[in-house]
């Protein structure tokens, strides 16, 4: 049957609904420039875009990140540059008035170029870029140092316990540190430093121990209140012996409220101690069997200064001679006293009474592990003087030539480099003056290397910039791929459509309308 | 004589006959564009001739028959039921994609992608109390943007709930209507065209609502079956739907103050909900107790964006409490920076907030240890922008991904509505096609069968004039009496 009510008219009218459909998504992309503007329109790449979308934002964050830190990282070297420049300015005074021609008068003027130095030293250490201090590490809005003339480094600390753990991120997640503390860089030292990471390690991996045997140990440590305690700890090897497993466990039974743990070292199956407060070991010779260490003396405590154990002898130990010396933590000090015939238990107990009442919490003293000598440990730097040195004292704690010992304790120390050789030079010691010159070619080379720190710092942070930019780059690409519209692509067929559907249009409208009704008369 | 008056008699039926035959002609053009009118036509029977008997032949009108098929009507309410299901789908799920910003950094992603930005800045100035202001404010458009959209997704399920009521209350006054036409059948008027393609028109509109199965029976009323089961129709009687916001007895709530699910309630109180599969109301089930829920959550799932919510708050909370404000001594430990309702699963993404404690200089940047860093909570946070390990990450996706994958799971299914919804366009415009072929109004065969029957009634006409004509000379040549 034909009809005159065109039949295929709302299939006509479906497909042009159809066809308008498609050319306004079209239009749509034309005008936006994106494929994708709602989730339906390519729901498969919904996760990607997001993703993609969200790395970009991230990396690009990261990009800017790293430009204030290559900044400040520059700045740093150029302020240690600087520091190195001080230095070799300081070392070239001091060879000068190391010079037995140079009169008292003229060291005198050169002091005051040395103190001109220390100063400016201390200004590069307190060096300030953005409104932050770059060698106060986490204390980025405090100054670090100020001279003082009393301290041997003839500086005073201005942050307790000063750190640099800030890190950076680049574009793979890998962070890495970007700064160091001004006390890293001009205040070292390696010597009486450190609870942080106080470990010990004994020898001897063995797997039979103590068979029918005894072993002792014997700690040494400080507790809570600053006061020096001792604990022994005894291993019973049995019948059979016992494994290193069951010696750790039997050690850390008897050190249990000590503060102190033993664990097997991992790297060398060695037996370990550590604790995150001051300590020594001794161990005594097994009563039979095979003994949990080789070699008892090899037990050395890596962050201790030990006096020189010639100074403690005889039976029980004694001091030969009376003794005097001061400990400073470069904030406070601590004068202290002990008399002839002192024992280390008696003189450990003095000293760390004194160094409490002084202020000094960070610094103990402990009786070494063979018991004959006495350990310096300190959380933060310090320095110690013994005055009975030099002045004929029989048998002085600190070796006959104390300065020297104390010397040793700052082999990298700028400021105290530069402070002796100022000191020097005002008293124009030439022995001083000579020694500071050795002290500031090795604070030079000391600074050489945190210099470069800093040059490893900025290639790393360029690298992270190089890498930042590539992915950056990388990510553009795939989020234009993933929600750009192809506009030529877009563009040919917009015009496809529009064609079809006045082509459709047309046809429909050209279709006869008339019925035999138009006809009759 | 005798002839000539049987001829008249004859004629004269003939003259009914395309009388009436005009009138189904004019009726059917006075219809054509009648919505769910079927064309009839009239057929002519021969009378008996035999003059012996007094039967002088001729013609007369016989049933008029109307040209509607039932299978091409049934054929139409099964691809308009299928079309409303994919109608409301796809009109649910293009409302609810609108939520989903993707073509730029706004919305929700965009506020955590520029958090995450935050955390990296703030890392490289841990103690800068600007920084940490700028993390609080944005972590603050985080939340709003949450509270935002699932405020926007929560409208829609109340409009969606609004237009199930709607439905039913529409299937309900379909059924009553047809009621009403059944009565008019039993009065007796079994052949009225429009009473007929009101019916059909009726069945119609209701299919668009749920799939029905409609069958006449043999008094020529119609029962109406929603699925074939559920008696909507039967007689002059109407069963009538309901819609209950309610947890069944046999499936209670296993999420905590999540939504009910809707269900549609017979007369009896039974719940037919399933056997709503097709039709507009199908689909705003599908999006009511589907869709929406995968999202929002509902009695039953905590839904995605809650989930969202809550991974974003829990793992930034964790890692801020992880780390430390200040060394100290004593060290101070970090705090929350999202607060949200633990209790209410699926109110996560619309409670969460800034916790009132976080403010400058209260975020924890240092990482213990050991060994410490300083603004290692920072850098952790700013790494979740793209999480390498599960910390940070939903179902194996980064945050960012995890939306993505919720847009992703809408789109699909929008854009499998969209096609599906034109392909059905096109597939009811076919069957409608199909049935106008069949029972449509022809207004060339209707004005050929006009010219036909005016014609025939016209030389009846003739023939009756001339057949009196006849007659009068056959009076005239009588003998007169006078």
């Amino acid at each position: 049957m034909i009809q005159d009510i065109n039949p295929s008219a709302q299939v006509f009218l479906a497909n042009v609904s159809a066809l308008t459909n498609q050319i306004t998504q079209l239009t749509n992309e034309t005008s936006s420039g994106l494929k994708i503007s709602q989730p339906s329109d390519d729901p498969g790449d919904m996760v990607t875009l997001m993703q993609v979308r969200s790395e970009l934002d991230s990396n690009q964050q990261i990009t800017r990140d790293l430009t204030p830190v290559l900044s400040n990282t520059q700045a740093a070297e150029q302020a240690l540059q600087t520091a190195v420049d001080l230095v070799n300015q300081a070392t070239s005074i001091g060879t000068q008035g190391a010079n037995t021609l140079t009169s008292a008068t003229q060291n005198q003027a050169l002091a005051e170029q040395v103190s001109s130095i220390l100063q400016e030293v201390v200004g590069v250490a307190n060096t300030q870029s953005n409104g932050q201090y770059l060698f106060s590490g986490d204390q980025p809005q405090s100054p670090s140092y100020a001279l003082n003339s009393a301290s041997p480094t003839g500086v005073a600390a201005l942050l307790a316990n000063p750190t640099a753990t800030q890190q950076i991120s680049d574009s793979n997640g890998s962070t890495f540190p970007v700064s160091l503390t001004a006390q890293q860089i001009f205040d070292d030292q390696s010597s009486g430093v450190g609870f942080a990471g106080n470990t010990m390690n004994l020898d001897n991996p063995a797997t039979a121990f103590l068979t029918a045997g005894t072993q002792t140990y014997t700690f040494n440590y400080t507790d809570a209140g600053d006061n020096a305690q001792s604990v022994s700890v005894v291993l019973n090897g049995g019948v059979n012996g016992i494994n290193g497993t069951t010696v750790i466990s039997q050690l850390n039974a008897g050190l249990a409220g000590t503060g102190i743990t033993a664990s097997i070292n991992a790297t060398n199956g060695t037996v370990q101690f550590a604790s995150s407060g001051a300590f020594t070991v001794g161990v005594a010779a097994p009563t039979a069997g095979t003994s949990t260490v080789t070699a008892a003396a090899d037990a050395v405590n890596v962050a201790q200064y030990n006096v020189q154990s010639a100074a403690f002898s005889g039976a029980g130990n004694t001091l030969s001679g009376a003794d005097t010396f001061t400990l400073s933590n470069g904030t406070d000090t601590a004068d202290i006293s002990l008399a002839s015939g002192t024992t280390v238990a008696a003189a450990v107990n003095t000293i760390n009474a004194k160094l409490q009442a002084a202020g000094i919490t960070d610094v103990s003293a402990l009786a070494t592990g063979d018991g004959t000598g006495i350990s310096f440990q300190g959380a933060s730097s310090f320095s110690v003087v013994d005055t009975t040195a030099g002045n004929g004292t029989a048998s002085p704690l600190f070796t006959t030539t104390g300065d020297v010992a104390v010397t040793s304790a700052y082999p990298g120390n700028v400021f105290y480099a530069v402070n002796s050789l100022l000191l020097g030079l005002q008293n124009n010691n030439q022995t001083a003056i000579i020694a500071a010159v050795n002290s500031l070619e090795l604070a030079g080379t000391y600074l050489n290397t945190r210099l470069s720190f800093y040059g490893s710092v900025q290639d790393r942070v360029q690298q992270a910039q190089t890498l930042a930019t590539q992915q950056n780059t990388q990510l553009q690409t795939q989020l234009s791929n993933t929600e750009d519209a192809d506009i030529t692509q877009v563009a040919v067929q917009l015009t496809q459509d529009q064609t079809n559907l006045q082509a459709a249009l047309t046809a429909e409208s050209q279709m006869p309308k008339t019925s035999l009704f138009n006809f009759l008369g | 004589m005798g002839n000539l008056i049987t001829a008249l008699q004859s004629s004269a039926a003939a003259m009914q006959a395309f009388e009436q035959a005009l009138e189904t002609v004019g009726n059917d053009v006075s219809n054509s564009s009648t919505t769910d009118y079927a064309a009839q036509s009239v057929s002519l029977e021969a009378l008996p001739f035999q003059p012996g008997q007094g039967l002088p032949g001729g013609v007369t009108v016989g049933a008029i028959q109307s040209s509607r098929d039932e299978f091409a009507e049934r054929n139409v309410r099964q691809q308009v039921s299928l079309l409303g299901t994919e109608e409301a789908t796809s009109q649910g799920l293009s409302s609810i994609q609108t939520n989903f910003t993707v073509s730029s950094d706004g919305g929700v992603a965009g506020a955590l992608n520029q958090l995450f930005s935050d955390f990296s800045s703030w890392s490289v100035s841990p103690t800068s109390t600007a920084a940490q202001q700028t993390v609080i404010d944005d972590a603050g458009q985080v939340a709003e943007q949450f509270q935002e959209m699932y405020g926007s997704l929560s409208q829609n399920l109340t409009n969606t709930g609004q237009a199930i009521q709607q439905s039913v209350s529409q299937i309900n006054s379909y059924a009553s209507q047809l009621a009403t036409d059944n009565q008019q059948i039993q009065n007796g008027d079994t052949d009225d065209a429009g009473l007929d393609a009101s019916i059909h028109s009726t069945l119609e509109s209701l299919s668009e609502l749920t799939n029905i199965t409609a069958r006449q029976e043999s008094n020529g009323t119609w029962t109406v079956l929603a699925d074939g089961q559920t008696p909507l129709v039967m007689g002059t009687q109407t069963d009538q739907l309901s819609v209950s916001f309610s947890t069944p007895a046999t499936a209670p709530a296993t999420v905590a103050g999540g939504t009910p699910p809707a269900r549609i309630i017979d007369s009896e109180g039974n719940d037919v909900t399933y056997q709503m599969s097709q039709g507009e109301l199908s689909g705003q089930l599908q999006v009511y107790n589907t869709v929406l829920p995968s999202l929002i959550g509902n009695a039953y799932q905590q839904g995605g964006l809650n989930v969202l919510a809550q991974g974003v708050a829990d793992t930034v909370n964790n890692i801020l409490e992880s780390g430390n404000i200040s060394d100290g001594p004593p060290a101070v430990p970090g705090i929350a920076l999202f607060t949200y309702n633990a209790g209410a699963p699926t109110a996560v993404a619309s409670t969460l907030g800034v916790n009132p404690a976080a403010t400058a200089g209260q975020l924890a940047a240092i990482e213990p240890g050991p060994p410490e860093v300083s603004n290692g909570i920072a850098l952790q946070l700013a790494a979740l922008a793209n999480p390498t390990t599960p910390t940070g990450q939903i179902n194996g996706y980064s945050f960012a991904g995890y939306y993505g994958s919720l847009a992703s799971q809408i789109g699909e299914q929008a854009s499998d509505a969209q096609n599906q919804l034109t392909v059905q366009q096109q597939t009811v415009a076919q069957a409608r096609s199909l049935r106008s072929q069949i029972s449509g109004v022809s207004l060339n065969e209707e004005a050929a069968k006009l010219i036909q029957f005016q014609n025939a009634y016209q030389a009846t006409a003739q023939t009756v004039n001339i057949l009196d004509t006849l007659t009068q000379d056959t009076i005239n040549m009588l003998p007169t009496t006078s």
